[in-house]
Parts: C-alpha cells; structure tokens; sequence
C-alpha cells in the first residue's frame, strides 16, 4: 500500500498546476469579458468618485488614481492566495469568499450526492436490466437513456412541483428544510446532522424537501448510467468468462454479480467524468428548486464579475473535482486487481 | 419491414411507459407516507380592523400625529412571505437595493416615514420638525422613551452616530446623505440638528430612507455589517438569519406603536418566479411578493383561495436618446420617434396589462404629475411622425436607420420583446429601419456611460419619493455619458429642489415636465404595477408607490 | 467395443442472423465413448466449437439447438430444464476452453473460482471445498498455494491447468476441450496435452477434443471425427484416418499437414474457401472444393456410409456399398 501513498501525494502535487492553469485561466477571461464589476456594483446612480474610490478598494487602481496593471493584479491575487486567503467578494457586502462558499457548498454537495445516488440506483437497475436480458428490454433501456439525457431539468423539475406539491400536495415546492428545523450544523448535510443530533423530524424534513431535486437531478443524469452499464454489461456478458462459468453450472444470479463488478470499471470511470455534468445539473436544479447551493451562487457572481468570489470557488471546485477523481482512481484498484499504483 | 419496426418502437415506448409508472408509484408512496408527518396548519384568530390613512402638506413646521395604525388584537402565529429578491447587506450604511430596504424598513425606521399607502410623509421616530428660514438646517424632534429590539435605549446620539457610521463608511449609497448633509448634531438627547449643504426642499423625504435610519450600536462602527441582526428601531427584529434562505423576523415588543399583531414573518428566499408561485399555491408561502411573471399574475387572478392586489408601482421604464450621437442630435428625429411609440402595445401584449403607459418621468399618482408626452405627440401617432421625419429630411426610400439597443435580463426576459414592439411601431411609419442590439447588462451600462450608445433601453427605480429623483438623474449627468443637457432645465431643476413651498415646487416640475417632452431625449414608456398575490384569510396589505411592503400592517385571518 | 457415454444424435443448431440462418451444426450424429479421447477437426467455421457447446446447451443467441437429443446414460440433455442441467454443467461434463485468460473472472481469485465451483454442486464447507480446490490444482502441476492468485498473476500455460483443474476437480465423466492448446506455444502445448492424457486415464474420464490441428488429433486421440460446413464427412480411429483416409476432405487435410521430417516439401493447400454458411451448396457441401465431384454430388447430399467399422459421408463410396 505504499505505492499506494506516493500515488495520492503524486496526485495532491499534481492538483497544484492543474489549480494553477484553472485560476490563471479564470482570472484572465474574467477580466477580458466584458463589463465592469464596480458598474454592477455601483448602478447608475453612483457619482464617478465613488468609481474610481471603489477601484481602489478593490485593488484595481492603485492610491495615485492609476490603473494596476493585470499582471501585478495577478501576482497580488496568486501571492495571497497562497496565504490561504481567497479574497473577499467584491459585491454585497464584501464577504470573505471562504464564508460564502461554506455557506453554500454544503447544501450543494448533499443535492448532488443525493442526485448522484438516484441516479446510480436507477442508472445500475435498469442499465443491467436491459445488459442482462438483452433485446426489447435492451432497446427499452436504451431509449430511456435517451429520454432522460435529453430531459430538460427546470421543465420536468415543474412537473414534478406541480404534480407533487400543488396538485397532490405531498412534497414541498422549494427550499431545504422547515423553518425552525434546521439540525445543528456539523457537516452542513442536513440528512446527516439531524441523524447525528437524532433530530427525527428534522431528518423527514430534510427528506421530503430533497425529494423532488435528487429525483429530478437523478432522473437526467441516470440516462447516462444506463447507457455506460447497458454497454458494459452487454461487452462483458459477451466474454468468454461467462460461457466458462456457466459451464460450470454456476447459477445465472451469480453470475449476474460477476459481471457486474466486471461492468464497474467503465461505469465508475464514468461516475468520475459525470461529476461536471451533476455540477451543471445541480445549478439548473438549485434554481428551479430554490435550493441554497453554489449552482445559482456562481452563475449570478459571473454575472456581476465578482471576480474574487467566481475565483475562489473555482478554486474549490477544482480542488472537489480533483479529490472525486483520487477516489475513483483509488476504487478502480480496489475493484480491479489487476489495476496497481 | 415498416410495420415491424413500428410495432417494436410500440413495445419500447411501452416499456418506458411501465417503468415510468412504476417510479412515480413508487415515490407517490413514499411521498404520501412523508405527507402524514406534516404538521397542520397553525390556527388564526379573526379580527376585524379598521385603519385610518391620512396625510398633510408639509409646511415649515410640523407637528402631526401618526395616523395610520398598527391592527391590534391578540398575536397570531406567523405568516410566510416568498420572494425571489435577495438581500445584500442587512447594513444601511450599504444596501441599496430595493428588498434589502424592504427589510430594512420592517427592522428599523426613519424620523420620518410614508404613510402607508400614500406617497405623504408622516412622523416617524421624530414627532416633527423645524426648518430654519435659509432652508439649510433641519430641526428633528424624537419621541420620548424610544428603545431598540433588545430594550436599549436610543436617542439622538444615535441618530448621528447612525449617520455619521454611514458617512464614514463611504458605502454605495452614501451619496444620498453627503450630497446633501454637511453635519448633523445632537442638540440634547431627544433633539438632533441637520445642517445641509445647500436647501434641500425634499429632505423630509431622505431621512424616511434606509441611509437616515439609526441602528443599534452593535453595528461596528467603521465597517460594513452584512448580515447584523440587531437592526433599529422597528416593528420586527431578526430572529434568524440564513443567508439566501431565510429570514425569521418577530414582534418587536419595544417598538413605540406597540408589537404588531401578526408575531412571526418568516421570508423565504426562491430563486425562481415559478417556484414562488407554485409555494403560494401549494400553501407552502401565505403571500407571493416580488417578483411574479405576469403570466403567473394573470393566472392566479383566476384561483379560488388566492387574491392578488395590484397598486401602480414607482418604477418606469423609458429610453434614453444620445444627443450627441447623429441623427439623435436632431431633435426633429427624436420627436418623431418619440410620437410613433406604442406604449400601449408594450403594456398589453409583453406585460398582459401589468404596466401603464407612462407620458412622463414623474410617474403617475406623485404631486405635479403632468402627461407631457401625451398632449404633446399623442399615442402612437404616425402622422406626426412621418410629417416630423420628412422635416428630417427622410422618406420611404431614403429611411432613418437606426440601432436600438437593449439589455436582456437585467430587466427581465420580457426585455427583448420590449425592444421589438419599440421597432415594429418606428418601422411602421415606412421611413425607420431599425436594427436591435443588445448588451450583457455591466457591459451595457459601461458602454451607456462612456457615451457609446444612440437609442438605449432603461428603467428606474426611485431612491427616495420625490419628482427631483424622477428628472435629476439624467440631465447633465455622467452615468448617461451626457446623453441629455440642457442647462435651462438643470438650472429650473436645482431651483425646484431647494423650493421649500410644495405649490412652488409644483409648478416648476410641471414647467420642467413640458420642456422635457419637447426635447424629447429622455422618453418615458410605462410605469410598473406592483402585484402581490395572497393565500385567502391574509389581511392588511398595503401597497404604495413606495413599493415598501409593510410587514407590520398584515394578519391572517382563518 | 467401448460402452458410449455420450449419444447425439441428429443434432441441428442454428443461428438465426438477421442476414439469414446459418446452420452451424446440421443433423449431426456422433458418439463418445467412455475412456476415450474422440478428436473433432475440422476448419474454423465447421461447426465444431458449436457442437460442443451444444452438448451442454451454451449456444449464446441467437443461436438455437432447433432439432436432436444428447442422450447421457440415457438421459436426454435437450430435454432437461436449466436448473437440472446445471447439475449436470461443471459436475459430470466440464468444458475447457481456447484462451485460458479470458474465460477466468479477472477480478476474483482462482481460489474463489473454484471454490464457487464446488459449492454450487456439491453441499460441503468453504473449507473442504477450499482443500478440493487445492488438491485439483495439485493434481495439474499447480502448487496450492497459487489459489491465492489472480488470474493475471499466473502464466499462460498455468492458466490453462488451473482452468483444467477447475474442470475436473469434481472428476466429471466428459470433459470438452475446445481448442485447449491454440493459445499456447508448441511446449507448452505438448505439456498440457500430456496432462489430458494423464487426467484421462488416471480419472477414467472421455475427453472431446475440438481442434483445427488433425496432425495433434491423430497424435493424441483414440478416434477423429472430421467436421465440415456443420456436418460430419468421416469418423474413425486415429490409425484409420492417418492412414487411410476416405473422404476427399480428410485426404486433404492430411497432405496439407506440414511433415517435420521433409521440411523441403511443398505445402499443399485445400483450394477454395469453406462455404457461406447461411447458403451452403446444394447436394455435397464439399463439392466445390472436391477434386473428385461428380455432377451427383452436385446435386444430392450423400448419405452416411458404415465400411469396416468406420463412418464416411461420399458419394464416392456409395457404390463400394452397394456392391
């Protein structure tokens, strides 16, 4: 298992260019864009002192009135970043950008484990389903796939209010918990805080009020589960290993399982490479559900140009994405043996 | 082959079919199990109320009593209020935007406040005042025995403390106290002394406004407080705090009208219009507030057990011509334009009659509201637009071509179909050829302000309630990239805001309003409504050009 | 002669293909007998693997055993629900395959393999299968303790005994080789063909032997059975063939058999290409490619011929029959 050890410290050095070349990317094409964040900020209104005072708060004229250059902008940025400080955000408030991603991640990432799982249970069933029993189930399958990947999540996330919350009343419209429900915060994850702090009717809550996002999330995203587990199956029934099992006279729901875990290299590799698309999922998904995550929270500061905070969380989100990929390159090894580090 | 084929997509879509079934079954079960955990609703009491609004002219002295009234009655539990809005720093020394100074009106109050459902000042924290004969220095005087949400005390060393924080921390809309206060002092505990910097005719009117408001002193001093809770001297305090989520505010017992009726108001943050008006039809929200999609609006107008109230809100839309910009420096060509435009079309067929056509920049229902625009071009006249453009030197095969520009989401997604019905009507005279651009809106408002843009699309929502923030702003200003001056109208303007007469001022406005329409360079379109959709048993909304949503004045009854 | 332990009989196996019906194996008729090593030989796409697959009933879709019995003592393989042929899969016939790599699961242990094997048939503890499991592998030259290997871990010819070893390590009375050697080099190949041997005698076991090698066959086989385009010309025993073959094809065959002593003589190659399967000539299948066809066979499929205790399928001997 030490080789083990190099391959995660490898991997943690690696994250730095990778982080590196992300926010190098991020700052510039920020700052090409066009507009001005201290126009957003200001509106119309503002007298041209309070402009040209505002870029100097913000670092980006120096005490003489001057422009700073984007490249000294940029070492600025880099060398306090280094510090661990990300800055604060440049709009409402002028948060310190840590705060407003801790407020925000964790009501994110419970949304799209919670979608992630929707979407695996289904994407595995019927995947395997329709790999296993081939033909019209197989089409079937197929075409949910297609179905699903091409749902379009505020409309089919409408249809589930409608018919859950308004019509049959059932299951909330919006929102994350009850008020005055909320369990102490340990994780950030309310489903797991209210079951650490046993907070019965907290968990329900929280339950119900994530229901409809994590089917919806889980619903688009399950289309491609199914394709990855319909073909990784179907290609591994197809090996030889199979015909030899069975003449063996091993029974097929054993050897069901076999082929599973040999379907799940293509699948988890998949898993991986979907977290990009749970993450843009998740803000169509935050949106139409009003769900307090980083989704809605990003998009509106690109709009604004807060440039510190749109850096900072891509900062976080490569790191995320990073540490999701370590996992599932570390899983591959415990699934496969033939796979070592 | 065909019919194979046909006959096999039949059994896939079968297939899905039954597999769809079987999920929705599976969570309408498991739904309807949560279902039985929820609560009831919370039991309210009906009471009946009977409320007085009433409003004076401000002369150089007032003494006035409040007049409107806080509904008595025994407490009831809580009403939930949607929103889509969001709210920036819960810190007058910074927010400037419309919610936020929503809430801050319900947490605080200023010396003087608007009595609810009027545009007319009333006494607020202040039971009066006095102006010194120049007009340069107002004289407040507060209610005695005024105390914060905890119990403290306050005076008017925190009136200026308050002011002064503000000043200091040189936030967003600092501009609204040091363009006009030089100084402000406390005369004793219960007395507090502005001295401006020039008359200020409106001034009652700016300290009824967040920036005036004074604040507990648990607000640091010398820094943006985004999310304190310990708020003013208000109806409500904040009991809970999530940021883009939630925001639980409860009586006030120290407040100097008595705790209002309804105990909890609970806002809840959506980040989507649909969302919002799903909750109030699911009962998850008693009132949908800001901001409703007209659609949404009509279709509930229409639902059993919702009501919705609409009243002329204080925003207006409007376009701006460059002066400086060929063929907008013909005022001929800006006459035309100005003559040809549907604004009706625009109210009906993109808002479904939420807006009102608009003939000035001083929307309908404030003091020396005048249509200029009407009696001097008509609606829609394409007569006089085509005489004016033919003065102008063009024809049917000579066309004005022109780009109007617009931005696509600031002012919501209608803003595009806005833009449209403004081409379709200059195109109709045959002699416009008009091209559509639009602009991201930081971009958009970069470009307006370096004076880069002919014909431009946009909106305004009033700082404080007087005609003076409805013409100021755009004559001679820089944000427009000059794109309007006219030093006769800037000097009848500064004359009209240091006016302390209300007759006086009215007159001037009204004269302001004619020269306007006849430079026609700023082009008023329609003027907004505001809507609130209600759950059946909500009494007490108040709703006013202020566009204030007053939490203090709404109960539910059952 | 031998008691039979194995009766097909008419055995037709079809694949329906969307561009047609191939008949892969097409009214076959073949006995094993207890003890022996029967060769099956013929070209790649005669039918043979798929005759052997059809004797435990493996054909994968779409596929289908359309018409015949397998009788094993008496008991009619085709016949059997799947639950009572899995008994009878991996207990009383095992089956070996070509590429010993990829017919093992990559991701688990030989020793759970084989393990798994055991206590599907039989009902005895995780440990004592485990034991079975270790003296099977000893059985071929395996050390036990490799059970706790991946496949991967183990070399080619390694692979191949513990897929053997998992075949017979419940002493089944057929073990079907397809192709056990292809994928060996020649030592390795000649190693584990001994080690059939052994495994034969020493268990008393018949072994079907499917190859396209005749020259292997004839070598290591008590009889041969000769395939082509999914129907058998001649079966006989490995002496009878070699040196007297009858049908055309065999004759062929034989001379196409590089000879290791005359390596300077010229290969000679069957000219022409095995048949399109999904639609064979008429009459004798092998007649396009047969020196000796006559305009008969053209025509009408011959008939399976007895002459001196062997069988052949040639029009050309039919007259030796009738007179």
């Amino acid at each position: 298992m030490a080789s083990l050890k190099t391959f995660i410290i490898a991997r943690a050095l690696a994250l730095i260019p990778t982080i590196l070349i992300l926010i190098t990317l991020v700052f510039f094409i920020m700052r090409v864009l066009p507009g001005d964040p201290v126009v957003a900020i200001v509106g119309m209104k503002a007298p041209p002192e309070r402009v040209i005072e505002l870029k100097k708060e913000l670092g980006l004229m120096d005490e003489a009135g001057n422009p700073i250059p984007l490249p000294i902008q940029y070492l600025n940025y880099l060398s306090k970043l280094v510090s661990g400080d990300l800055g604060r955000s440049l709009i409402w408030g002028k948060r310190p950008v840590l705060v407003e991603i801790m407020e925000h991640l964790p009501a994110t990432i419970e949304l799209a484990i919670a979608g992630f799982i929707v979407s695996i249970i289904l994407g595995l069933v019927l995947g395997s389903l329709g790999g296993w029993m081939g033909g019209k189930m197989s089409s079937a399958v197929k075409t949910y796939g297609a179905i699903t990947y091409a749902l379009f999540i505020p409309w089919i996330g409408m249809l589930f209010q409608l018919f859950f919350a308004v019509w049959l009343g059932v299951l909330p419209v919006a929102g994350r918990i009850d008020t005055g429900l909320e369990p102490p915060t340990i994780t950030g994850l309310y489903l797991i805080d209210s079951m650490i702090a046993g907070k019965w009717d907290s968990f329900l809550s929280a339950l119900r009020h994530i229901t409809l996002p994590a089917l919806t999330l889980g619903l688009v995203i399950s289309g491609v589960f199914t394709r990855v587990t319909r073909t990784s199956v179907e290609e591994v029934m197809r090996q030889d290993f199979v015909v030899a099992a069975r003449a063996r006279g091993i029974p097929e729901h054993k050897i069901l399982l076999h082929v599973l875990k040999n379907s799940f290299v293509p699948i988890l590799t998949m898993m991986g490479l979907q977290l990009a698309l749970l993450m843009t999922g998740a803000v169509l998904t935050e949106t139409t559900f009003s769900w307090p995550g980083m989704g809605t929270f990003l998009l509106e500061r690109i709009q604004y140009r807060d440039y510190t905070t749109v850096q900072g969380t891509v900062v976080f989100f490569a790191i995320i994405v990073s540490l999701v990929n370590l996992i599932v390159d570390i899983c591959y090894a415990y699934i496969d043996p033939r796979i070592r580090y | 082959m065909m019919r194979k084929y046909a006959k096999k997509r039949l059994a896939v879509s079968t297939t899905v079919a039954t597999v769809g079934i079987i999920v929705a079954l599976i969570i309408g079960l498991v739904g309807g199990y949560l279902a039985g955990s929820m609560a009831a609703a919370p039991a309210t009491a009906t009471v009946t109320v009977t409320q007085t609004v009433g409003a004076k002219t401000v002369t150089s002295t007032v003494e006035k009593t409040v007049t409107s009234t806080v509904p008595g009655g025994p407490a009831v539990s809580r009403i939930v209020i949607g929103v889509t809005d969001k709210v920036s720093d819960i810190d007058p020394a910074n927010a400037y935007d419309f919610y936020t100074w929503e809430v801050l009106t319900n947490i605080m109050g200023g010396l003087m406040r608007y009595a609810p459902g009027t545009t007319e000042l009333e006494p607020g924290l202040a039971i009066g005042y006095t102006v010194s004969p120049d007009g340069t220095e107002y004289t407040f005087r507060l209610r005695p025995n005024l105390y914060f949400a905890d119990g403290t005390p306050m005076t008017a060393q925190d009136v200026v403390r308050s002011i002064k924080r503000v000043m200091e921390i040189n936030g967003d809309p600092v501009w609204l106290v040091t363009d006009f206060v030089k100084d402000v002092v406390a005369v004793d505990d219960h007395t507090v002394k502005f001295i401006l910097k020039k008359p200020v005719a409106f001034f009652p009117a700016l300290v009824a406004i967040p920036p005036y408001f004074p604040v507990h002193p648990a607000y640091k001093p010398k820094e943006i407080d985004s999310d304190q809770t310990a708020g003013g001297v208000g109806p409500y305090r904040i009991v809970k705090w999530v940021r883009d989520v939630e925001l639980v505010l409860e009586a006030n017992p120290y407040w100097w009208q008595g705790a209002p009726k309804t105990k909890q108001i609970v806002i809840k943050f959506f980040k989507d219009a649909t969302a919002l008006r799903m909750a109030l039809e699911a009962g998850e929200i008693d009132i949908a507030w800001r901001t409703l999609r007209p659609t949404d609006i009509n279709d509930l107008k229409g639902k059993s057990g919702i009501k919705v109230i609409e009243v002329p809100g204080p925003y207006i839309r409007y376009i701006i011509f460059n002066t400086k910009i060929p063929p907008f420096d013909n005022p001929l060509v800006r006459k035309a334009l100005a003559a040809a435009v549907d604004r009706k079309a625009i109210c009906e067929r993109v808002f479904l009659g939420t807006t009102t056509p608009l003939y000035s920049m001083i929307p309908i229902g404030m003091w020396s509201h005048k249509d200029s625009f009407l009696e001097k071009y008509g609606e829609h006249n394409l007569e006089l637009a085509k005489k004016l453009l033919k003065e102008a030197g063009y024809s049917e095969t000579n066309k004005l071509k022109i780009e109007l520009w617009y931005t696509p989401t600031h002012y919501g997604d209608t803003e595009v179909d806005v833009a449209t019905l403004i081409k379709e009507a200059w195109e109709e005279t045959g002699m416009v050829e008009v091209t559509l651009k639009s602009a991201e809106w930081t971009t958009y408002l970069e470009y307006t302000r370096k004076g880069m843009l002919g014909a431009t699309l946009y909106g305004w929502y009033p700082d404080y309630i007087d005609p003076d923030d409805y013409t100021s702003p755009w004559v001679n200003t820089t944000w427009t990239g000059y794109a309007y001056s006219n030093p006769e109208l800037k000097k009848l303007l500064d004359e009209a805001s240091v006016k302390p007469i209300l007759e006086e001022r009215t007159k001037l406005y009204e004269r302001a309003q004619d020269i306007w329409a006849d430079d026609a360079a700023v082009v008023p379109l329609f003027q907004g409504k505001l809507a609130v959709a209600v759950r059946e048993g909500v009494e007490g909304v108040i709703l006013d050009p202020t566009m204030l949503f007053r939490y203090w004045l709404i109960y539910k009854v059952s | 002669m031998a008691e039979s332990l194995l009766k097909i009989k008419n055995l037709k196996t079809y694949y329906f293909t969307e561009s047609g019906v191939v008949k892969a194996v097409d009214d076959v008729t073949l006995d094993i007998r207890k003890g022996e090593l029967l060769g099956l030989v013929g070209e790649s796409g005669s039918g043979k693997s798929t005759l052997g697959l059809s004797i435990i009933r493996l054909i994968p879709p779409p596929g289908k055993i359309v018409n015949g019995n397998v009788f094993l003592d008496n008991i009619d393989l085709m016949k059997l629900s799947e639950k009572e042929l899995r008994k009878i899969r991996g207990r009383r016939i095992g089956m070996i395959f070509q590429d010993p790599l990829t017919c093992l699961d990559p991701l688990r242990k030989i020793e759970d393999q084989m393990v798994e094997t055991v206590m599907v048939h039989m009902d005895v503890e995780r440990n004592e299968a485990r034991e079975m499991a270790a003296k099977a592998l000893e059985r071929v030259g395996i050390s036990g303790d490799r059970l706790k290997d991946y496949p991967h871990q183990l070399s080619g010819g390694m692979r191949q005994r513990a897929m053997i070893a998992m075949a017979t390590m419940l002493h089944p009375e057929l073990l079907i080789a397809d192709e056990p050697t292809t994928a060996l080099d020649v030592i390795v190949q000649s190693r584990i063909m001994d080690l059939l041997a052994d495994l034969k005698e020493s268990m008393k076991m018949s072994v079907l032997l499917i190859t396209h090698d005749l020259a292997l066959v004839i070598e290591r086989a008590d009889r041969v059975a000769v395939m082509y385009a999914g129907e058998l010309c001649e079966v006989g025993t490995s002496e009878q063939i070699s040196q007297d073959p009858l049908h055309p094809y065999t004759k062929l065959l034989l001379e196409s058999i590089p000879d290791v002593e005359a390596p300077k003589t010229k290969l000679k190659s069957i000219p022409g290409n095995p048949p399109d399967m999904r639609s064979p000539p008429s009459g004798c299948r092998f007649w396009p490619r047969c020196p000796y066809a006559k305009d008969l066979c053209k025509k009408t499929p011959p008939r399976f011929i007895e002459l001196d205790g062997r069988i052949v399928r040639c029009h050309l001997y039919e007259e030796g029959e009738k007179s």
